[in-house]
């Protein structure tokens, strides 16, 4: 009986908020990329067997004929995983004394023709019992310490050993090369995903505020909260700042009481600032009826991220009529170009430049909305209009 | 017409217990259903250990060992009869009682006071009564030698005393203690589980391969056996038999699910594997049980010719008739509640067990050992959300030993599943029977099997339903749509076999009639048709060998 092609889209870590969301998509893309070039695929996505962190919630945009299929690491001895490859008809030697296969207490995801690995972030190398392609966002850590020396080492051997590497932007596309040495032939760039769009009913109950914008942020140590804040306290204190800030996302209701360690020099700060203590609200996540109400009655949203892939919270912002001021990196400008979003830039690395836009944005934005793109340009960067592109690079190792 | 001799050849290593090997079953079918035939006889070859396996088949199968001939070489292997005094595993009994020395020392431990008091009591009575010399020289000969065992013993442990205080107080263990303790624990894993022993394995191996020879030797030796089959691929040595053979190649398991057999505790089966691969390389005509068998497993990575592969589909394993009182009447329902009851109290849940005694138990069943393709942890996840989501209260009896895979102990562990999933490896094929009949619904999420599992007419046989996991070998024999719609689901998604098996025991009835044209269906063939049609084809290779068109 022969069966369709059958692809594995794995969340090796367990991600969650915008890195979920973009396995989903990514996953979309290869169902839709698969039909659209006449070969419709099985997609399977996988994640990791945690209940606290994944529920059906988590998965309830999921395209309905994509299967969910929950695992655990299973780590294999040299000899077990030589002896695995045996069994596969497969010509090789181990190098490593340990490697890792996917365990979905069916048959190890060797019912799937091909894994795609969501990031690098695997700790020993991947029985190579089916080709792999990687999809890798970022490699932050060349630009922040955000790992101890040498720990990113097995995820750089994860993306050279791959068959495919896939990225989205030219900024890493560049890392993959130059910094993570992945072969030419194998990389791909390809599309960024945008999610649809949804314009949800304006949540009731909020009552009036005084203008605020939105940052949207959460602790990771390269979202650059010590310049950030530094920044703030320029606007409030020193260039009569007016609009209050809301601060939103994942683990930040509690960003000033230095519960994380690189936010002990922001606790400080927040300490010794009346003004910042008085004029920023620390939301935390919000549920996004309520985010996007907040933002969309915010006079604009402020990405003050040193550096990453992008964020498609301006693109979010675009979409509801509300501007954005970015901290000026390449992902940013790749996105800023693609869709034609018109941001206004700031240096992340100068807190003065980033006091003086959060002014100029303050008296700028309500004209910056006309500089915004047509809501049908936004959704020119549909899943559906980039799936082919991702079905070609999956294809081609197939 | 003459009678014809056919050879069939089965090489299986020491401490093989045919009766628990499917293949061993098989076998007994075959054996069975010749027995009806007057032209045929079946000469069985085997080495010299796997006499008594047989015969011990036969008894548990009704089969009359006088209907076949046992071709076997002479002699036990020397290391053999080693392994049967220390392990017990003997000539002439399939047991695992332990060897003499060990029978005796068991027998020491737990007779105590009773046994010493029967034996010490007349043998003190005649020393007390003795006037002869006779006496006092046994008593001479008797206690100074013990004397001199306790004087000399006495001395070992103040030493071993001794030190263990002196490490105790350097706070180290001595190392002789530690390594007298592994190389007991060892020998003590080792006699527990030899299957699994790598170096155990391997000397068996060795005399398994001897042996296979000599029974080739043997076999090329008889001239009026017209041709020979392999019920397995597991002996290469069978290609080198002169006389027209038939291979049969059942699966290649190991090949479908590299990873899950890739288990260090099973790593006996890379050598095997191995030796498969070159057994089906240099065999010349193959069957196999399933058409999907055949393409995938064999054309797909051998180049043979496919009118050299065959295919014979097996008969359907029925159960009723094991289900019978000695007058050959069905066995009341107390009957069988009663034969659960004794399946229960295997279960390897002991403390759970102990004190059942209620057989009103509704439950859902599947029958297997928990190997790597079986899809045991599918069936957990899909029962677990039927117990806790849609309070489906039934227990889940499984037949497998979750010793053997630590996995699927642990997600019983972990999902506090251990008094609601039991575990009862070693059943009877009575005590099976029974828990067929009196489960609600059978179920079989394996993902691959040779041909169609026997799970559906086991358990229509005993009036029970049966869902199963849509896979290419069961879609070979249970091909009607509207029965497939019904009793399939995706082996790899836990949700529809939960909606199946939901579904299945909200409408039991409804399902058993819908399968039950189906399998009076299936039940016309029996293993007659599947004996004659072996014949048929071992038949055919030998006029072919003899030039006869």
């Amino acid at each position: 009986m022969n069966r369709p092609v059958r692809i594995a889209v794995i969340l090796p870590v367990p991600y969650r908020g915008g890195s979920l969301r973009g396995a989903q998509m990514l996953a979309e893309a290869l169902l839709l990329g698969s039909r659209q070039a006449g070969e419709p695929a099985e997609i399977v996505l996988a994640h990791l067997d945690e209940p606290d962190k994944y529920s059906d919630h988590h998965f309830a945009d999921l395209h309905p004929d994509i299967r969910r299929r929950p695992y655990q690491w299973q780590t294999l001895y040299k000899k077990t995983a030589e002896r695995a490859m045996i069994y596969a008809r497969q010509d090789w030697h181990a190098e490593s004394p340990l490697y890792l296969a996917p365990d979905d207490g069916i048959n190890q995801f060797y019912d799937c023709d091909l894994w795609v690995i969501v990031s690098d972030r695997l700790l020993h190398p991947l029985l190579p019992i089916r080709p792999t392609v990687h999809m890798v966002y970022d490699y932050i850590q060349r630009y922040e310490p955000i790992l101890p020396h040498g720990q990113d080492y097995p995820y750089l051997e994860a993306a050279r050993k791959a068959q495919a590497v896939m990225v989205t932007t030219r900024f890493t596309e560049q890392d993959a090369l130059n910094y993570a040495g992945v072969e030419r032939e194998k990389l791909h760039k390809v599309p960024m995903l945008v999610p649809k769009f949804t314009r949800m009913e304006r949540a009731s109950g909020i009552a009036e505020e005084p203008p605020y914008f939105i940052w949207t942020t959460n602790p990771s140590p390269h979202k650059n909260h010590p310049n950030a804040f530094l920044a703030l306290r320029e606007y409030y204190d020193v260039l009569g700042g007016t609009l209050k800030c809301h601060i939103t996302g994942a683990m930040t209701e509690n960003l000033l009481e230095a519960k994380f360690p690189n936010l002990a020099p922001v606790s400080e700060l927040a300490k010794k600032s009346e003004n910042i203590r008085k004029n920023v609200l620390c939301l935390g996540e919000l549920a996004d009826s309520l985010y996007q109400s907040r933002l969309e009655r915010a006079a604009f949203l402020w990405h003050a991220g040193r550096i990453d892939n992008g964020t498609f919270s301006v693109v979010e912002a675009a979409h509801l009529g509300v501007p954005s001021l970015s901290s000026d990196y390449p992902a940013m400008r790749e996105m800023d170009e693609m869709f034609k979003l018109n941001l206004a830039w700031m240096d992340p690395n100068n807190p003065m430049d980033m006091a003086r836009a959060l002014k100029k944005m303050e008296v700028e934005a309500n004209e910056r909305r006309k500089l915004l793109p047509a809501e049908e340009m936004l959704n020119e960067h549909s899943v559906e209009h980039s799936a082919l592109a991702y079905w070609k690079v999956v294809r081609s190792c197939l | 017409m003459s009678v014809k001799n056919y050879g069939i050849y089965v090489a299986f290593p020491p401490t093989v217990d045919m009766r628990a090997q499917g293949l061993g079953r098989y076998l007994a079918a075959l054996l069975n259903a010749s027995k009806n035939d007057p032209n045929v006889r079946f000469v069985v070859a085997c080495p010299v250990w796997a006499r008594p396996s047989l015969l011990a088949l036969c008894e548990s199968e009704k089969i009359d060992p006088a209907g076949f001939d046992i071709l076997s070489p002479k002699g036990t292997p020397a290391l053999l009869r080693l392994f049967n005094l220390v392990y017990g595993r003997s000539f002439g009994r399939v047991s695992l009682n332990g060897g003499r020395f060990s029978r005796f020392w068991q027998k020491l431990k737990h007779s105590g006071l009773p046994l010493a008091y029967r034996i010490g009591l007349p043998f003190f009575k005649w020393t007390a009564t003795n006037t002869g010399i006779l006496a006092p020289v046994v008593l001479s000969v008797i206690f100074l030698p013990l004397g001199a065992v306790i004087v000399i013993g006495g001395f070992f442990a103040t030493c071993v005393l001794t030190l263990r205080e002196a490490s105790n107080l350097l706070k180290r263990k001595p190392k002789f203690l530690d390594l007298w303790r592994r190389r007991t624990n060892k020998i003590a894993r080792i006699y527990r589980n030899q299957k699994n022993n790598a170096l155990l394995y391997a000397l068996y191996q060795m005399m398994a391969e001897d042996q296979a020879k000599k029974l080739v030797k043997l076999a090329n030796k008889r001239a009026d056996i017209v041709a020979w089959y392999a019920p397995a691929a597991f002996w290469e040595e069978f290609n080198d038999i002169k006389a027209p053979k038939l291979m049969c190649v059942p699966d290649l398991v190991l090949n479908d699910f590299p990873v899950g057999y890739a288990n260090p505790e099973v790593s006996r089966y890379a050598k095997s594997f191995q030796i498969v691969m070159r057994a089906i390389e240099g065999a010349d005509h193959i069957v196999t049980y399933s058409e999907h068998i055949k393409q995938e497993n064999v054309l797909k990575f051998y180049p043979k010719d496919p009118d050299k592969i065959h295919v014979i589909r097996h008969a359907p394993n029925t159960l009723h008739q094991l289900l019978v009182d000695k007058n050959g009447n069905p066995l009341s329902h107390e009957a069988l509640k009663a034969l659960l009851l004794t399946s229960l109290k295997k279960s390897s849940q002991k403390e759970y067990v102990a004190s059942l005694n209620t057989t009103d138990i509704q439950f859902i069943f599947y029958a297997s050992q928990f190997r790597p393709n079986k899809n045991v942890i599918t069936l957990l996840r899909a029962y677990k959300h039927l117990l806790h989501r849609k309070f489906v209260s039934h227990k889940l009896l499984l037949t497998g030993k979750p010793d053997m895979v630590p996995q699927i102990k642990q997600f019983i562990y972990d999902h506090h599943l251990e008094n609601d999933v039991l575990c009862l490896p070693g059943l009877s094929a009575t005590q099976l029977a029974a828990c067929y009949a009196l489960a609600d619904l059978a179920v079989n999420p394996s993902l691959s099997e040779g041909g169609c599992p026997f799970t559906f007419t086991e358990a229509m046989s005993v009036g029970t339903p049966a869902v199963m996991a849509r896979i290419p070998v069961t879609m070979e024999v249970l091909d009607d749509s509207s029965l497939q719609d019904v009793m399939f689901f995706d082996p790899y998604d836990w949700q529809s076999l939960a909606d199946r098996m939901e579904w299945a025991l909200a409408n039991k009835d409804h399902l058993f009639a819908i399968q039950t044209p189906v399998y009076n269906r299936l039940v016309q063939r029996t293993w007659g048709d599947v004996v004659n049609e072996h014949i048929d084809i071992l038949h055919s290779l030998s006029k072919q060998e003899a030039g006869i068109a």
